[in-house]
C-alpha cells in the first residue's frame, strides 16, 4: 500500500509523460543492430513493472498474466510458420538474419506485456478527477479513464461469475492443469463478450451521469 | 398544492402523471413495479428524456430508447434542482473512491467538509479512501444519501433506498429527511418496502402501471395475499429432519480478515471466527448491518473466496476440495445484483439451455413464466424481477440442496415477491432444499418463520426464530420490529 501511495503522489503530467515513453519505446523498435541490447532491456523493463504491478494489485497481475499467456500462445501458433517462412514481421525493419528474427517475433509480446503492466499501473495509480481541471477535455479524459478503470473491474467480477457457473477456474486453479486450461479456452470469448455487452449497457448510464457532473462543474465556474 | 401533470411517451410505453412538488412535503408513490415505474424518478428529476450528443449516435438508439421518450408538460413545472437516487446501487456514485465521489459532488471540499459528508449517514473517515465496488450495496447507498442530503436541492426523489437500509442507516435518512422538509424541501420517495417510513409520510400516491394517483384509502403495509403465499410457503419446512443427515453448510471458525477491501487494514476482521450450521430441510435468514459480511458470507459458501482461517464444509465435505460442476449443481445462488450473473444474451439462449438439462420441474417453470417471450428477446432489457426469476429457473437441479437468495425482494413489488415465493413453493414441494436469504426485511424473516442467523462484530448469533431475537439484549438498537 506504501508503494502505492507513494505512486499516486506522482504530478499527473509526470505519470502521463512515463506512459508516453514506455509506450513510444515498445512500440517502435529502432535498428538490428540494437535488438540483443533492445531484447535485454525489454526483459528488465518487464521483470522491474512486473513486480511492481504484483505488489499494488495482485489479482489484476493474475488475471493479466493468463490473458497474456493465452494470447501468446495464440500468437505463436501463427508467428512461428510466419517467421520461418520470412515473412515481414515489421513495417519498420527488414531482418537480415534469421536468429534476429525469431528473437524478435518471440520477444513481440512480452513487448506487448510491458505496456499492459505500464498502462494497468497507469490506470491503478491515477484518480479519473486529476484530469477534471482541464476543462471539457479533461472531463472527457475523466469519463474515458472511468471506462478503463470499469472494464477492468468488469473482467474481474464476470470471472467471479463464471466460477460461480462452472465456466472459469478457480483462483490459484489455472493454465498449468488440463481441465482449467481447458475451461480458460473454451470461456474466453464468452467472458470477452460478456464484458463488452455489460460496457455497452452501462454507458448511456455512465454518460448521463458524467453530463450532470459536466453541467454542473460548468456552473459553478461561471 | 403544486402539481407538475405530464405525459412521457416512448414507442412502447405511455405515462400520465401528476406528481406532486409541494416544499416542506414528504410523499411516497407505490404500487405496480415495471418499466414506467423504474423511469418517474429519472423524469422527475429532468434526467430523462435525454440531452446531448448520446442522443444522436444511432448505435445507442436501442439502448437509450426507453430514457428517451416525448416529455409534455401540461400543467405547473418540474422542480429546478432534483437530486436522484436509483435502485441500483451502482448508478448513483459513479468515480472509483469515495473520496472521489464527494469531491467532485461538492466541488473540492476541504478534508473536514468531506468527512462531514459521510457523518451525516454514522460512516467514519476510512470509508474516503475505500473504492466503491468493494462497498456493499447499503453502503453504496448510505454514501449516495450523504452526498445528496449535502448538497442544496429543492427537491430529492429518492428510489428503493430503504430496502438497502440497516436500522441505523433508516434513522439517519429520516432525520435527514425531516431536516430538509423543515427547510422547505420537498421529499418524494419511490419505494414498495416502506413501512419504516410510516411516520415521515405526508401523503401516498399509487402507480398503476400507466398513472400515478393520489390515494385516498389508507395505504397498505403488507400486501394481504404475499402475506398468505409466505405463510403457506413456511410450512413446507420439513418437520422431521433426519438427526444422521450431515448440515448442508457448516462454518466453523471461518475468519476473513481484510476482505472486501485490501486498500486499508481493518481494526478487526470482517469474519471472526464465524460458526454456524444450515440443517436439512430448514430455512435461515441472515440478517446484520450494511458491511457486517453476510454477502462474503455466500461467497464463502460457494468457494469464490477462501477463507484466512476455519473450515467450511458443504453436505459434511470440506468445500476446498469439491469439484466446481458438483458445487454449481447442488448451490443456487441469485446475487443482490442478479443483472452481473446474467451471461447469456436472449432469452432463446436460456431456452436452450434449460431443454438440454434433464430437469423437468425447470423446463416446466421456464415454460411457465417465459412462455411468451421470444426467442431473440435480449434478457439485457429484462426488469430486475425477470432477471430475478430468469435464474432462479435456470439455476436449479435436480441435485440443488441449497438455495442462497441476497436480498431477494429489492426493487420487486408485492405481486412480484409473491411470484418469487410461488416458484419458490413448487421447488420446495419437489425437491428437499435448504433456504437461506439475505435480508434486511425483517416482516420478509417473520413471516417466513425462518431461524435467524445474526451477522454481529464479525460473529453468528443463532436464533431458533424472531420472537427469541427479539428477547436479545439491546436487540432493538439494531433493528426495527415495527
Amino acid at each position: 500500500m506504501k508503494l502505492k501511495r507513494s505512486l499516486e503522489k506522482i504530478p499527473l503530467c509526470v505519470k502521463v509523460l512515463i506512459l508516453i515513453i514506455i509506450a513510444l519505446c515498445f512500440f517502435f523498435f529502432i535498428k538490428e543492430s540494437d535488438l540483443i541490447i533492445f531484447s535485454i532491456f525489454n526483459l528488465v523493463v518487464v521483470a522491474i513493472t512486473g513486480v511492481v504491478f504484483y505488489i499494488i494489485e495482485r489479482r489484476t497481475f493474475w488475471v493479466t498474466v493468463k490473458l497474456w499467456i493465452i494470447g501468446t500462445g495464440i500468437y505463436l501458433i501463427f508467428a512461428i510458420p510466419l517467421t520461418y517462412f520470412g515473412c515481414p514481421l515489421s513495417p519498420f525493419i527488414k531482418f537480415q538474419s534469421a536468429t534476429n528474427r525469431y528473437l524478435f517475433s518471440i520477444f513481440f509480446p512480452l513487448r506487448l506485456l510491458v505496456i499492459f503492466f505500464v498502462g494497468l499501473i497507469f490506470v491503478e495509480i491515477t484518480s479519473p478527477i486529476e484530469f477534471l481541471k482541464f476543462g471539457k477535455i479533461g472531463l472527457w479524459f475523466a469519463f474515458f479513464f472511468r471506462i478503463i478503470e470499469y472494464t477492468k473491474q468488469l473482467i474481474i467480477e464476470t470471472m467471479i461469475v463464471l466460477q460461480m457457473q462452472g465456466e472459469w477456474p478457480d483462483e490459484g486453479k489455472g493454465l498449468f492443469q488440463l481441465r482449467e486450461a481447458r475451461l480458460i479456452k473454451q470461456y474466453a470469448p464468452k467472458l470477452l463478450a460478456v464484458v463488452f455487452r455489460n460496457i455497452i449497457l452501462w454507458f448511456p448510464w455512465a454518460y448521463l451521469c458524467f453530463n450532470k457532473i459536466f453541467i454542473k462543474i460548468k456552473e459553478s465556474r461561471k | 398544492m403544486e402539481y407538475v401533470k405530464l405525459k412521457y411517451i416512448t414507442s412502447n410505453l405511455t405515462i400520465e402523471a401528476e406528481v406532486p412538488v409541494n416544499g416542506s412535503k414528504v410523499y411516497l408513490i407505490t404500487g405496480k413495479e415495471d418499466l414506467g415505474f423504474h423511469l418517474i424518478g429519472g423524469i422527475i428529476a429532468g434526467l430523462f428524456p435525454l440531452k446531448g450528443e448520446i442522443v444522436n449516435l444511432p448505435q445507442f438508439g436501442a439502448l437509450i430508447e426507453q430514457y428517451n421518450g416525448q416529455i409534455i408538460i401540461e400543467q405547473g413545472e418540474l422542480p429546478q434542482s432534483v437530486a436522484y437516487i436509483d435502485v441500483d446501487p451502482d448508478r448513483n456514485l459513479f468515480f472509483s473512491k469515495v473520496k472521489e465521489e464527494i469531491m467532485v459532488q461538492l466541488n473540492n471540499p476541504t478534508q473536514q467538509e468531506l468527512e462531514n459528508v459521510l457523518t451525516k449517514f454514522g460512516l467514519d473517515r476510512s470509508f474516503l479512501e475505500r473504492h466503491i465496488h468493494n462497498l456493499s450495496g447499503g453502503e453504496k447507498v448510505k454514501v449516495a444519501l450523504a452526498i445528496a442530503f449535502s448538497l442544496d436541492y429543492s427537491c430529492y426523489v429518492l428510489h428503493g433506498v430503504v430496502p438497502w437500509l440497516d436500522k441505523k442507516g433508516r434513522e439517519f435518512l429520516k432525520n435527514e429527511v425531516n431536516s430538509a422538509k423543515k427547510k422547505g424541501k420537498c421529499i418524494i420517495f419511490l419505494e414498495h418496502e416502506f413501512s419504516s417510513l410510516k411516520n415521515i409520510i405526508d401523503e401516498v400516491f399509487i402507480y398503476n402501471g400507466k398513472t400515478i394517483q393520489r390515494s385516498e384509502r389508507e395505504y397498505i403495509f403488507i400486501d394481504p395475499k404475499l402475506q398468505e403465499k409466505l405463510q403457506v410457503f413456511s410450512m413446507l419446512k420439513l418437520k422431521e429432519q433426519s438427526m444422521s443427515c450431515d448440515p448442508v453448510l457448516e462454518f466453523e471458525g471461518v475468519t476473513l480478515h481484510n476482505y472486501p477491501y485490501p486498500e486499508a487494514v481493518r481494526e478487526n476482521p470482517l469474519l471472526n471466527g464465524v460458526s454456524f450450521k444450515l440443517n436439512f430441510g430448514d430455512f435461515y435468514t441472515l440478517i446484520g448491518e450494511n458491511g457486517a459480511g453476510k454477502s462474503t458470507i455466500a461467497r464463502l459458501a460457494i468457494k469464490v473466496l477462501k477463507p484466512d482461517n476455519g473450515t467450511i464444509k458443504f453436505c459434511g465435505n470440506p468445500i476446498q476440495y469439491l469439484d466446481r460442476r458438483k458445487l454449481v449443481n447442488q448451490i443456487c445462488y441469485i446475487s443482490q445484483f442478479p443483472e452481473q450473473q446474467v451471461t447469456l444474451s436472449t432469452i432463446g439462449q436460456y431456452r436452450e439451455k434449460v431443454i438440454s438439462k434433464d430437469c423437468k420441474l425447470k423446463q416446466r417453470l421456464f415454460d411457465k413464466y417465459f412462455q411468451n417471450f421470444i426467442n431473440e428477446h435480449p434478457v439485457s432489457s429484462l426488469t430486475v424481477f425477470d432477471i430475478k426469476l430468469l435464474l432462479l429457473i435456470t439455476f436449479i437441479t435436480n441435485e440443488t440442496k441449497l438455495i442462497i437468495l441476497d436480498e431477494p425482494t429489492w426493487g420487486l413489488d408485492a405481486e412480484q415477491q409473491f411470484v418469487i415465493f410461488e416458484v419458490l413453493e413448487d421447488i420446495f414441494k419437489q425437491l428437499s432444499i435448504t433456504l437461506l436469504i439475505i435480508t434486511h426485511n425483517l416482516t420478509l424473516v417473520s413471516l417466513l418463520n425462518s431461524k435467524i442467523l445474526w451477522l454481529k462484530d464479525g460473529e453468528i448469533l443463532s436464533f431458533e426464530n424472531i420472537d427469541a431475537l427479539k428477547k436479545y439484549n439491546s436487540v432493538s438498537s439494531y433493528f426495527d420490529f415495527a
